[in-house]
């Protein structure tokens, strides 16, 4: 029994009303935390070097200074750094999505002889650190180009299949789950209605765990496209994708910070995109299984 | 002709020891046109037997004839069948009028104009004819219900599979969609396979039930002959509801004993029951009459469930319950003494070890609306 009296008690939408209010406040500070960085980022980048070597921190630049993004592309091959990410990427998540949706699809449908131990193995390579298998998988490159003849360090297809090794398997596990969301009756009724198990699989199942796709393939190209292990060891020269570039700022006399987070803000663009066009999907994507269909 | 013969089907999960046998040795056949349903409790085979007919699940031993042609290792596109499942399974990207063309698309040689005409044919016959612009996620339940009857209906095929198409209905519109459905059927006249855990709806759609327990057939007949003539005390306590009542029971004398009473039984009875001494007696609720307390079994009253047009009476008789059916309205209080009476042709008794009907109700067999005709 509360001791006030009637008219001194919150009515419960006032208490929901204070607990709206509440939720509200963190998220704001959780935002404002996960906020942080990404701004001072993109006001750097518009800040005279001078002014950022000034003591104390300021969150609003005296003026914008847009030469940085200008100077930043004759310094470094830059575009070409640039290029080289998208095609890493974009390859490994072409490949990788290929791979994994049709591994999924026979996680979630089908029973087969080691099923379990597959995937456990599958799901353990994504606790070995990449460090790791650094040297390893070198002197596995090492071993492939002095006895089959082929180069892999420096090359596309090289560091394409280190990255497909590791977001291979994280995109089936992601995708498996989808797959089980998707009911199997409507396998059956497509198989029923006249497709063979091949039809089925592309006109009805794939349509349907487009969402999830999508958003397996955001999460694997943002892998690939902010890895910087792998790169540093085994993707220079004409490969050396954004990543690694972006670290030329650091000179041995100085480190061009103002540039430097131009680049940066500019390399942010694709990702961002990717979320902005296919926001609904990754929501949809991250969620599924979550309600009774 | 789209009569459907099933040859010693057995269908076992797992294998080695660990197989568990679903359907154990079935054989059943199906006449063109005729509505047969499967029933059975969960876990029974039935829907197994149905999946198998479809192509959905591989036989162990045994042969499926459809149309005389035999279609056991073929593909379920090479069927010639149309399936209604129980969640519907319409793909949830397309429309309802894609739903329902999908299967002439992906089977037929028809041209775009002639899938439009027969979509819209079916629609109309289903009353969806608003509704083919719209997807699944846009129709309630009953609507959803009804493409899918439409998608099968549009493909016109030899057989109609179904699998518990009315189980996820609310009460009244279950009703309704039985009546219509076994309307549809009669007007289609296309050979149905319908598969359900209802005794009533198998009681009042099915030209033919087949009764499935444990994976084995218990019996396959109309409606009243299961309900009326069942082969085994399964069948006695599946159909019919309230179910059976079941009083065991010792042959002592030429009458069947019970702690609480004795019933005198006439010579030709006794004669098909020559050599049996336990027995298990049926007796149908409806086949129980009030007497005054100097009736053939003493019993006292527990509770009345009204349900309207008569009621349900729960009366014991020393540690058995029985059910018995009795007017509207009829208020007896509780442990209050009552004399029940039983026609002996109305009895049912079963051997208590193998189950077996020995002697079984008179009541008529013959549908009155085909007496009618």
């Amino acid at each position: 029994m509360s001791v006030l009296p009637e008219e001194f008690r919150l009515s419960s939408s006032g208490r929901d009303l204070i607990a709206d209010a509440f939720a509200k406040v963190v998220l704001v500070l959780v935002l404002l935390f996960a906020l942080f960085p990404i701004w001072m980022m993109i006001i750097t980048s518009f800040k005279q070097r001078s002014e950022l070597f000034q003591s104390g921190v300021t969150l609003i630049p005296q003026a914008f200074h847009v030469e940085n993004y200008i100077n930043m592309w004759n310094r470094f091959p830059l575009v070409d750094y640039f290029l080289n990410s998208l095609i890493i990427s974009g390859v490994t998540t072409i490949i990788c999505l290929l791979v994994a949706s049709l591994a999924a699809y026979s996680f979630s449908r089908y029973d087969f002889r080691g099923k379990d131990l597959f995937g456990l193995t599958i799901l353990s390579t994504q606790m070995i650190p990449g460090v790791l298998i650094l040297i390893p998988m070198f002197m596995l490159f090492t071993m492939i180009q002095q006895d089959v003849g082929i180069q892999m360090t420096n090359t596309y297809h090289g560091i394409i299949f280190i990255y497909s090794t590791f977001t291979v398997p994280f995109a089936i596990w992601m995708l498996r789950g989808y797959f089980d969301t998707i009911p199997t009756a409507l396998e059956e009724a497509a198989r029923i209605d006249g497709c063979t198990r091949t039809e089925a699989l592309f006109r009805i199942v794939l349509p349907l765990a487009l969402p999830g796709i999508a958003a397996t393939g955001m999460f694997v190209f943002i892998i690939a496209f902010n890895e910087v292990l792998f790169a540093s060891v085994m993707a220079n020269n004409d490969v050396t994708p954004f990543a690694i570039g972006i670290q030329e700022f650091s000179t041995n006399t100085q480190t061009y910070w103002t540039e430097m987070m131009a680049a940066a803000t500019v390399s942010s663009l694709p990702l961002l995109l990717i979320f902005v066009l296919f926001q609904k999907q990754i929501v949809s994507g991250l969620t599924a299984g979550s309600v009774k269909q | 002709m789209g009569t459907v013969e099933l040859q010693n089907l057995t269908k076992e999960f797992g294998s080695g020891d660990d197989a568990i046998v679903a359907v154990d040795d079935l054989s059943i056949q199906l006449e063109d046109g005729e509505f047969l349903v499967l029933v059975g409790p969960s876990g029974c085979g039935k829907s197994t037997t149905l999946r198998m007919i479809a192509g959905l699940e591989t036989t162990t031993e045994g042969d499926i004839r459809i149309e005389d042609g035999l279609v056991t290792n073929r593909e379920p596109r090479d069927r010639d069948i149309a399936m209604v499942f129980q969640n519907y399974a319409l793909y949830p990207h397309m429309t309802a009028r894609e739903n329902m063309s999908f299967g002439l698309k992906m089977n037929s040689d028809l041209s775009e104009e002639e899938i439009t005409e027969r979509v819209e044919d079916v629609a109309g016959i289903m009353d969806i004819g608003d509704l083919l612009s719209d997807e699944p996620s846009e129709l309630s339940g009953g609507q959803q219900q009804r493409v899918a009857l439409g998608r099968a209906i549009v493909r016109d095929p030899a057989v109609f599979l179904m699998d518990e198409p009315l189980s996820n209905l609310d009460a009244k519109l279950r009703t309704t969609m039985r009546t219509e459905l076994q309307a549809l059927q009669e007007d289609l006249e296309t050979t149905t396979i319908y598969v359900t855990h209802d005794q009533t709806e198998a009681m009042t759609m099915g030209d033919r039930i087949a009764v499935l327990n444990e994976g084995e057939l218990q019996q396959i007949g109309t409606p009243l002959e299961c309900y009326n003539r069942p082969a085994n005390r399964f069948v006695a306590g599946f159909i019919g509801s309230p179910s059976m009542n079941f009083v065991d029971v010792t042959l002592e004398d030429g009458a069947l004993v019970h702690p609480e009473f004795e019933y005198d039984l006439s010579e030709s009875t006794l004669e098909t029951l020559a050599g049996h001494t336990e027995l298990v007696l049926g007796i149908r609720p409806e086949d129980i009459e009030l007497t005054d307390e100097s009736g053939e079994i003493e019993a006292s009253a527990q509770v009345v469930e009204p349900l309207g047009d008569f009621s349900h009476l729960h009366a014991s008789i020393g540690d058995d319950t029985v059910t018995v059916t009795v007017e509207a309205g009829t208020a007896i209080p509780n442990d209050e003494s009552l004399g029940l009476s039983v026609p002996e042709e109305r009895l049912h008794l079963f051997d208590p070890e193998t189950g077996t009907a020995l002697k079984n109700s008179d009541a008529p067999v013959k549908n009155a609306h085909l007496l009618a005709a």
